[in-house]
């Protein structure tokens, strides 16, 4: 590859310039300020383009820079060959990159040609514009030499197939971002920062270690103290049951002191009952005993009285020696004699009524005949009559009778006499029965005294008529008497009662002796009176022993009560003793203070569990707290050790990727050094075996013992060491085809020993590269 | 007679691990809501007794609303009997006050009994300790003419250990009379014979909180004849929210949009609810330069379920003979990243990996 001509039309300072180009050296030797470096950046442009393009420096922005001081058309032509081909290309600048024009024609045939794009330079000579101007576009104070992707690349001739030498240092770098961002070496690298943060939460969990061990020992003494709490509680219930049990046992006795004051005799009741208890040592009669007695006694007085009655005295044998000669032959008549007597009374009370009767019927016949009306005095008189005999007969039976018949008769015949009082004659009929029945009546009245005093005189009565009923009745009296005295009189049913009556004499008196002391102040059962004593005596002692049973009952009840209440007194506290495990029961003041204590034990011991329950909260929370350190510590070590791989992976594939380049690249070092050699030697004169190169392309000098960066030599030499090491890379880039140097006055420098040296060194190159070498001095020429 | 069996509530729990304050919040209203849906149940199914083996709560310091819900809640219900048996999660500590509620029956490190349907059924328990962990069975001895419910909150195992207290020795509770042996601290549901006569049940957790309680959650519902001794058991699932793990096997895929389809083939077969959380896993070995973006799989699945994230357990896998003869940059990489005899194949991998999304310009992670 070649350059042939080229032609400026504005660029810069320079415009309507022309150059044609030869093989070997072109020189342009050109005072300062002539614009030899706008020219060799015309040639740079016109193969990259402008540099700066985003920048808005006019210095660092080319397109600012080189836009043409005198204005008109910003760009020109420049024609060149490759591969045995001419091309002539053409680029036209404007304010824009889009506004640029760029053609490329064959030179030969002028016709446009699309061999090449606008990329020209990369497509010519494979590298990009910053490897052009480390390699092939040698600059004013810019001799610098070092290999990039694209030289590296294009020396191991790898770009026809991956081109992925040239992605080397963007995958270093991206590795490196990575490394730098992990780092555990520096202070803003994660793993870094991480530790720290390890480190802090490490302390924070061993700080806390001892947590569980301190909620372990506040959950026993809150448990100690809820223990506590549950025994004072229990010994607060035993305390208030002990209280409640003195309180019942308190009514308890209460109530059986209440019972034995009951019981308790008064003065005279215990004098009664010392009497009775003597009186009944042995035993008490029973009830039934006691009826039985009296029934005994009873019988006793009936028998005797009956006994007493069946014996005839001298008066009663002379009475019935008397009453024996009227009554002996027989039975009287003495009650028919007073019915007898009762018919005499009844006829006899009749007689006035009828005599009345007669006398009015005769009067009024009289009046009647005179004056009917006076026939109602019958009525009125029958019915006074009626009205007396009707009280007569509550006083005087038989007169009463008498007066009511003769008034019941009155009456009717009033009102016979009235309803007959047309037939005159049927009255005088009347009349006229009336007074035969007046002497009838009279007949037998006489008739029945006669009978009477018979009957008188054969029992030695005279007759009276007033007393004629007396004397009836006294002889039926005596009658009576007679036969009361014949059955007494009866010898025989005697001596069978009196056994008897010994009997139950012996049996009452043996009673009376068992129950009764005093029996002895008895008089002998030998009468009825004295029985009737014995009764008496049995009642008084019945009322004694219903005394003494009931005393006897209360004495019992008394002792009941008594012994009830020791035994009460006696269980209750040794049962209350043994429950509570106390010596003595205590007082209800000792009671009262020891709840009040208990009671404010309580309290006290419930506040502690408070106190306790709020510090094992915190405790908790501090242990949850603990629990998320050690969650997180964990988290961060796994995380840490995560990144700790990813860090040292990544920083292994760094390596193995250096490595990688540097045995690729080490396939052309050698090449690279011997051709430096042969540079060194022509232009130093003298072997460079003090140089070395290593797989980076790095040159390296052998300087007192050690390897030391270029920059130790003087900047002279440096220029000529950068220079025989860039033309020896272009050797090795370049191998079948090759291409132009452009060298912007790169020998400024060099003194004029090394400038020797220099013009050797481009002599050289000539030979081989087509050199376009900008000076401003003739000597460097 | 019927009795609920729950256990491991695990109430105010952190839930932080997957979820954010806010959603944090939400299910742990949730889950409180749960435990009072259930009394609810229980009320209107004429339970007579709820028994709680443990875990009712999961941290140490309690929230006020937490506890002053459950009190009122056992307040409210006199005619259930809470029998509250602590488990290791729990709360010594759980009435702040002296006093205690009349249906809530506690129980201690000491064998607590209780009776009901006039002492013919009898419930028994005891919190495991270090100290009487060992002893517990032998100090245990049921009238075997009644119907005997035992609680205890721990894991079964078939012996004795002298280091961990919440283990159940069951040989030990076996032919001794036990009807329903009532345990909380697996999180999920098991029943099993004891011996002849019993059974021995854990009813899980409540509601399930992290993907490690995925599935079905409930209570158990017994119904116990007090005149035979006979019972049925019956698990109520009562979870609000199901959790779903989705194991997703991308072995052989090559890029983010092939595994969305591979999990959208597979939801696409399963009957899960929006409501409901999810976890996919992805598992299988995929190729180092596979695309893979984790973000934006979890971002698909973010709007279609109450909660969803995605796991990556995928293995890396390198075919070395395809970089056997590339001569580039990438095929030395990995050539020497592979002949690295001290490296793990996880190590190289993920290095290699590294390496590769470095040169490709993407995002190293």
């Amino acid at each position: 590859m070649r350059l042939i001509s080229c032609h400026i039309e504005n660029f810069g300072k320079l415009q309507n310039l022309s150059m044609d180009f030869t093989q070997g050296v072109n020189v342009l030797c050109q005072k300062n300020g002539w614009g030899k470096s706008t020219f060799a950046a015309f040639l740079r442009v016109m193969f990259y383009g402008f540099r700066g393009e985003g920048k808005r420096s006019g210095i660092e922005k080319e397109r600012a820079r080189f836009k043409p001081w005198q204005g008109g058309a910003y760009g020109g032509q420049l024609v060149f060959e490759i591969d045995g081909n001419e091309y002539l290309v053409t680029r036209s600048f404007g304010n824009k990159e889009v506004e640029d024009v760029f053609e490329l024609r064959d030179a030969k045939t002028n016709l446009v040609s699309r061999d090449y794009s606008a990329n020209l330079g990369e497509e010519i000579f494979k590298i990009n514009r910053d490897s052009f101007l480390r390699t092939l576009f040698i600059g004013q104070n810019d001799c610098g030499s070092g290999t990039t992707d694209d030289i590296n690349a294009k020396i191991g001739n790898l770009t026809e197939d991956t081109g992925d030498m040239n992605r080397y240092e963007a995958a270093s770098a991206r590795l490196t971002a990575v490394m730098n961002r992990l780092t555990p070496k520096y202070k803003k690298g994660s793993i870094n920062q991480r530790k720290d943060e390890i480190g802090i939460v490490e302390r924070r969990v061993k700080d806390g270690g001892s947590i569980p061990e301190s909620i372990a020992a506040q959950q026993k003494l809150l448990a100690d103290e809820r223990k506590a709490y549950e025994e004072t509680k229990k010994e607060m219930e035993r305390w208030s049951h002990l209280a409640e049990t003195l309180s019942v046992w308190e009514n308890k006795k209460a109530q059986l002191g209440g019972k034995i004051e009951t019981y308790t005799f008064n003065e005279q009741e215990g004098a009664d009952y010392e009497v009775l208890k003597l009186q009944f040592v042995q035993n008490a009669p029973t009830d039934e005993e006691l009826e039985y007695m009296r029934r005994q006694i009873e019988e006793f007085a009936s028998a005797k009285r009956a006994m007493d009655a069946s014996r005839l005295t001298p008066e009663e044998q002379e009475r019935l020696s008397y009453l024996a000669l009227y009554f002996e032959n027989g039975e009287s008549t003495a009650q028919d004699m007073m019915a007898l007597w009762n018919q005499r009374e009844v006829k006899h009370l009749s007689l006035p009524s009828q005599e009345a009767h007669l006398t009015a019927m005769e009067v009024a016949m009289e009046q009647q005949k005179k004056n009917r009306s006076k026939l109602g005095v019958l009525l009125v008189v029958g019915l006074v009559l009626l009205l007396c005999g009707g009280v007569s007969t509550l006083y005087a039976t038989t007169v009463g009778l008498a007066v009511l018949a003769v008034g019941v008769i009155l009456f009717i015949l009033g009102l016979i006499s009235k309803a007959k009082k047309s037939d005159i004659s049927a009255d005088e009929t009347s009349l006229l029965e009336m007074r035969q029945s007046l002497v009838d009546t009279r007949a037998e009245i006489a008739e029945i005294e006669q009978q009477i005093i018979d009957y008188l005189y054969r029992y030695g009565r005279e007759y009276e008529a007033d007393f004629v009923v007396g004397q009836l009745q006294a002889i039926a009296a005596e009658e009576m008497e007679y036969y009361s005295l014949c059955k007494k009189a009866v010898a025989e049913e005697n001596a069978q009662k009196e056994g008897a009556l010994l009997k139950l004499k012996q049996e009452i008196e043996g009673f009376f002796t068992t129950y009764c002391r005093e029996v002895k102040d008895l008089e002998y059962l030998e009468s009825v009176d004295a029985a009737n004593s014995y009764l008496e005596r049995l009642y008084s002692l019945r009322e004694n022993r219903k005394t003494y049973i009931d005393l006897k009952k209360k004495e019992d009840d008394l002792n009941k009560a008594k012994a009830e209440l020791l035994q009460f007194e006696q269980q209750q506290e040794m049962l209350s003793l043994a429950q509570q495990g106390m010596e003595k029961i205590p007082s209800i003041g000792e009671l009262t203070e020891r709840t009040r204590k208990l009671t404010d034990e309580l309290e006290t011991i419930k506040d502690r569990i408070n106190t306790y329950i709020s510090g094992l909260a915190e405790l908790h929370e501090k242990y949850d707290l603990w629990e998320a350190d050690k969650d997180l510590l964990e988290e961060l070590k796994k995380v840490q050790t995560e990144e700790l791989s990813m860090y040292q992976n990544v920083e292994l594939a760094a390596d193995f990727l250096r490595q990688a380049k540097e045995a690729i690249t080490l396939k052309y070092t050698a090449p690279i050094k011997t051709s430096f050699d042969e540079y060194y030697q022509i232009v130093v004169g003298e072997m460079a075996e003090r140089f070395r190169l290593d797989a980076n392309v790095k040159m390296e000098v052998q300087e007192q013992g050690q390897l030391r960066d270029l920059a130790y030599l003087s900047q002279g030499y440096q220029d000529l060491v950068h220079i025989c090491l860039r033309i020896a890379l272009i050797d090795a880039m370049y191998t079948d085809e090759a291409p132009m140097i452009i060298m912007d006055d790169p020998f400024t420098n060099l003194d004029d020993a090394k400038m020797e040296m220099a013009k050797k060194l481009l002599e050289t190159v000539s030979r081989k590269y087509q050199v376009v070498y900008f000076t401003c001095s003739e000597y460097r020429k | 007679m019927k009795f609920i069996h729950c256990a491991d509530l695990h109430l105010d729990s952190k839930l932080s691990a997957n979820l954010d304050n806010e959603k944090v919040r939400e299910r742990r209203a949730e889950i409180l809501h749960t435990f009072v849906r259930m009394v609810a149940y229980a009320a209107e199914q004429d339970v007579r007794g709820i028994l709680i083996a443990g875990d009712m709560f999961d941290t140490k310091n309690i929230s006020a609303m937490v506890r002053n819900t459950v009190i009122s809640e056992i307040q409210r219900h006199p005619e259930i009997n809470f029998y509250y048996l602590k488990g290791n999660h729990d709360n010594d500590n759980f009435l702040t006050e002296v006093e205690t509620i009349e249906n809530l029956k506690m129980f201690g490190d000491k064998w607590t009994t209780y009776t009901e349907a006039n002492e013919k059924i009898v419930i028994s328990g005891i919190e495991l300790t270090a100290e009487n962990s060992g002893s517990a069975a032998h100090t245990y001895t049921p009238d075997i003419s009644k119907f005997n419910i035992v609680m205890m909150h721990g894991q079964q195992a078939d012996g004795d250990s002298k280091h961990r207290a919440e283990n159940i020795n069951l040989k030990a509770y076996r032919n001794k009379g036990i009807d329903y042996l009532a345990l909380g601290h697996v999180h999920a549901y098991q029943k099993e014979a004891l011996d002849a006569r019993g059974f021995y049940c854990y009813p899980g957790c409540l509601e399930g909180r992290g993907f490690d309680e995925c599935g079905e959650h409930g209570f158990v519902l017994l119904d116990v004849d007090e005149e035979t001794g006979l019972f049925s058991h019956t698990f109520v699932p009562f979870a609000h929210r199901k959790l779903y793990t989705l194991e997703v096997d991308v072995t052989g895929l090559g890029s983010t949009a092939q595994m969305a389809a591979r999990i959208q083939e597979l939801l696409d077969d399963r009957q899960y609810g929006k409501e409901d959380m999810l976890k996919v896993v992805l598992t299988g070995s995929v190729d180092v330069e596979c695309e893979k973006d984790i973000t934006y799989l979890a971002a698909m699945l973010a709007d279609r379920f109450y909660f969803a994230k995605v796991y990556d357990e995928t293995s890396i896998s390198v075919n070395q003979a395809d970089y056997m003869l590339d001569k580039t940059l990438k095929g030395e990489f990995v050539r020497m990243v592979m002949a690295q005899e001290h490296l793990s194949e996880e190590e190289k991998g993920n290095i290699i990996r590294y390496g590769l999304q470095a040169l490709a310009g993407e995002e190293v992670c």
